[in-house]
């Protein structure tokens, strides 16, 4: 059976993944394009028996591109080898602005690819009082024409019919006879120049890559340097007549839409506008701004406690009845302290992940984050970054690695590679649970000011202090890496709309998922091989260990409870989880951490959130994960050969400071390393966050003790 | 000195002539700033450096230097 590629194309803001949604609604994925992290939605859809599938392709408005999204659409669409390269291209459009939204729909018409024009949010349309001929219309562009509104669904069935036609009928109906474009004289030399190398390429497509072979990546081996003459030669001037094409389609499409588009006064910004007089406001603006961060950050704390508490009570429910049900053996000790209290230790953030990236899709459907960019692009311009660095710094919050993947949409590069390296030091959910468990160690829960609880205010000044390092360490890369590049601001403002609930609810669903199984995989894997090395020794080490305390301590008074806890904290010192700590106990020794903090320093590499498991693991083999017990026992554990407490509050602190800045996180990386296409600046970003981790604890620790 | 968006005062209009600076100037195109069409300036940003633009159907944000980079013809 043959399946049928179908893309979703169209400008930023013009509803295309509300499109995408309607027609695939659970039966889609999100996976990167081979080669770069611009994330690549597909989907399918079954009609008549055939296999559809969907992908929904970044928001473009040209076919000259000004982004790494951009330029991705562009080398789909310019490379029919591409995996991607669609049978049958589905343009959105929002027809309340409809003359801008054609610029790109003209272009890949004139690809010769076939088109289903969409004319979305026709709801608005009517109510503004437009009207439209959408007959003229389908005879002006010469492909057919679906009205829809995603927003109630309304019309999708006549998407699908369009698509069931296409595949009965064959592509003639959905591509147009003779180029909406032509070439100037110039035009037509540059496209011959390219087909002439390239043999059967069509027209546009070549003249597209006449403007592009230099960045376009399938070309063959030496195919730029060998055109480059060619175009010189027929006085090809690529920005120029990227100009002049671009306004000779405006021309052509606002002349074609006359007697097509009846307009009535221009009233649908009117709300808008009026809205951002408060909520762009000079003083209000960023009132409102830091308000509704501060709401957004309480209540995820707030909202996500109880999901969070079922989850644990959940699992350690499981992992007792498993340990009544199981017999005793290696293989239930692996089950319920390895397995079961790994995957405790994830899915008790799925719900703080999924309340934050709930608020942070609700801020980017609504329209309100390209007011964020708008309004603090002043301010991140002083710091080397964007204004569209705030929505990742923002995102940061949840998580570095969509932060990281969300800077593709700031055009320069050295502002998108600042934001990229500074994203990880915002506080992210994973340093949560590790700042839960040290606070409650350090501070008094019943310690108040007044209506502030003092757990809460060093919460907040850990928030504060990620905040600032960031700044900082973005205006002092802003001052070392030079670059001529220019930057732009240029965006489109949305205007305000009811957010689109299964909009919101599939894309807190997708990033759910995505965490869960790319975070419970790491999490998982390393809590089966932490049990396994605190498990198990060198030789017959851990025994021969355990032994002799037991020796030891039969001459002495002390309880049998107090005996288990000697023996059980002799094997783990003799455990190969043990020698490592050891191994590293002198150069973490002068931040105030142990061997015991050490083991959990190094299988937090992978993931910050391993700590808090990491750390049930080594205080106590057959315990169970829930934070308020690992708190327990860290609370009562005793320096080694003193008879002080080991977290004293220097040591949490320092703690706390090295968590704060540390790069522990293996997918970060891997992120950053994929973005910039070098080893080089995951490197750099190791070192300087590592480095300022130790130096900040060191000074911490001896500050305070 | 010509005339640009940077000169035009809060809630006046103008009709865009033509763009000063080529490279910038595909950006600006795709973006609806075609000549003759009509620019209101809205507000500026609260930290400044930005423009709050209103255009026929859309509303749009740039940065001060772009604004410089497109002539205009006061309404």
């Amino acid at each position: 059976m043959k399946t049928l590629r179908v893309a979703l194309i169209g400008n930023p803001n013009a509803g295309k993944s509300s499109i995408f949604n309607l027609l695939t609604g659970l039966r889609q994925k999100t996976a990167n394009f081979p080669g770069v992290t611009v994330e690549k939605k597909t989907g399918t859809l079954s009609l008549s028996g055939t296999e559809i599938r969907i992908t929904d392709l970044p928001g473009t408005y040209s076919l000259f591109p000004n982004s790494k999204d951009e330029k991705l659409v562009c080398q789909v669409l310019c490379n029919p080898e591409n995996e991607t390269y669609p049978d049958l291209v589905v343009y959105v459009t929002d027809t309340n602005q409809l003359e801008r939204h054609l610029l790109l729909a003209t272009q890949i018409i004139d690809l010769g690819i076939p088109v289903i024009i969409v004319l979305n949010m026709m709801d608005v349309f009517a109510e503004n009082g437009h009207r439209l001929d959408s007959h003229a219309l389908c005879q002006f562009l010469g492909v057919p024409v679906v009205g829809m509104n995603a927003r109630s669904g309304e019309g999708v069935d006549k998407l699908k019919f369009e698509i069931g036609r296409f595949l009965e009928e064959g592509s003639d109906r959905f591509l147009r006879n003779e180029p909406i474009y032509t070439f100037t004289e110039v035009e037509n030399a540059a496209s011959q120049s390219v087909s002439s190398l390239l043999p059967e390429t069509q027209p546009y497509r070549a003249k597209l890559l006449a403007h592009h072979h230099k960045w376009m990546d399938f070309l063959p081996v030496r195919f730029s340097a060998t055109l480059t003459p060619h175009l010189q030669n027929v006085g090809f001037e690529d920005i120029k007549t990227q100009i002049q094409e671009t306004m000779r389609r405006f021309a052509i499409i606002q002349n074609g839409l006359r007697g097509v588009v009846e307009s009535a006064a221009a009233r649908d910004q009117k709300f808008s506008v009026a809205l951002d007089g408060f909520l762009t406001h000079r003083i209000m603006g960023p009132v409102v701004f830091f308000g509704l961060m501060f709401i957004i950050f309480q209540s995820i704390f707030w909202l996500a406690e109880y999901p969070m508490g079922w989850i644990e009570t959940g699992f350690s429910y499981l992992g007792s009845h498993a340990r009544n049900l199981l017999p005793e053996s290696w293989l239930t000790d692996l089950l319920v302290d390895g397995l079961l209290a790994g995957l405790s230790g994830v899915l008790v953030f799925a719900p703080q992940i999924a309340i934050l990236f709930f608020f942070l899709a609700l801020l980017e459907e609504s329209g309100y984050m390209s007011r964020v960019v708008y309004m603090f692009d002043h301010v991140m311009q002083k710091f080397g970054l964007n204004g569209r660095s705030m929505v990742s710094l923002i995102s940061s919050g949840a998580c570095a690695i969509p932060a990281i993947m969300s800077t593709r949409t700031i055009g320069s590069w050295k502002e998108r590679l600042i934001t990229i390296m500074v994203a990880p030091l915002i506080p992210c959910s994973a340093r949560i649970p590790v700042y839960t468990v040290l606070i409650a160690l350090m501070v008094p829960a019943q310690l108040s000011y007044g209506p502030f609880n003092m757990q809460g205010l060093v919460f907040m000044a850990l928030y504060l202090l990620g905040i600032i390092a960031s700044l900082f360490v973005a205006a002092i890369l802003k001052w070392m890496i030079k670059s001529d590049e220019r930057s732009y601001l240029m965006l489109e403002l949305p205007s305000y709309k009811k957010p689109i609930w299964s909009n919101v609810g599939l894309e807190v669903w997708d990033k759910l998922l995505a965490f869960v199984t790319n975070a419970g995989k790491v999490i998982v894997l390393i809590s089966l091989g932490l049990w396994f090395l605190a498990s198990y020794g060198p030789g017959n080490n851990i025994e021969l260990a355990a032994q002799k305390v037991a020796e030891t301590s039969a001459s002495q008074n002390i309880s049998d409870e107090e005996l288990a806890i000697s023996i059980q904290s002799a094997r783990l010192e003799a455990s190969y989880a043990g020698q490592l700590g050891k191994w590293m106990e002198p150069a973490i020794a002068p931040l105030g951490f142990d061997w015991k903090i050490g083991i959990a320093l190094v299988t937090s590499f992978a993931a910050r959130e391993v700590f808090v498991g990491t750390m049930a693991t080594i205080y106590s083999i057959g315990g169970d994960a829930e934070e308020s017990s690992v708190r327990n026992r860290m609370a009562a554990e005793l320096r080694q050969g003193t008879n002080q407490p080991m977290y004293t509050t220097a040591t949490s602190m320092s703690l706390l400071i090295f968590y704060a800045f540390a790069l522990q996180c293996m997918s970060t990386l891997a992120v950053t390393r994929k973005e910039t296409n070098s080893w080089k600046w995951p490197a750099i970003q190791f070192v300087v966050m590592t480095g300022m981790a130790y130096l900040g604890s060191w000074l911490t620790f001896h500050v305070l003790s | 000195m010509k005339t640009t968006i940077l000169d035009l005062k809060v809630g006046q209009n103008a009709l865009i002539r033509q763009f000063v600076d080529f490279e910038a100037t595909c950006k600006l195109l795709t973006m609806g700033l075609l000549p003759n069409a009509r620019v209101e300036l809205v507000r500026k940003a609260p930290f400044g450096g930005a423009l709050y633009i209103k255009m026929q159907n859309h509303l749009i944000a740039m940065r001060e230097n772009e604004a410089a980079s497109v002539e205009i013809e006061l309404l």
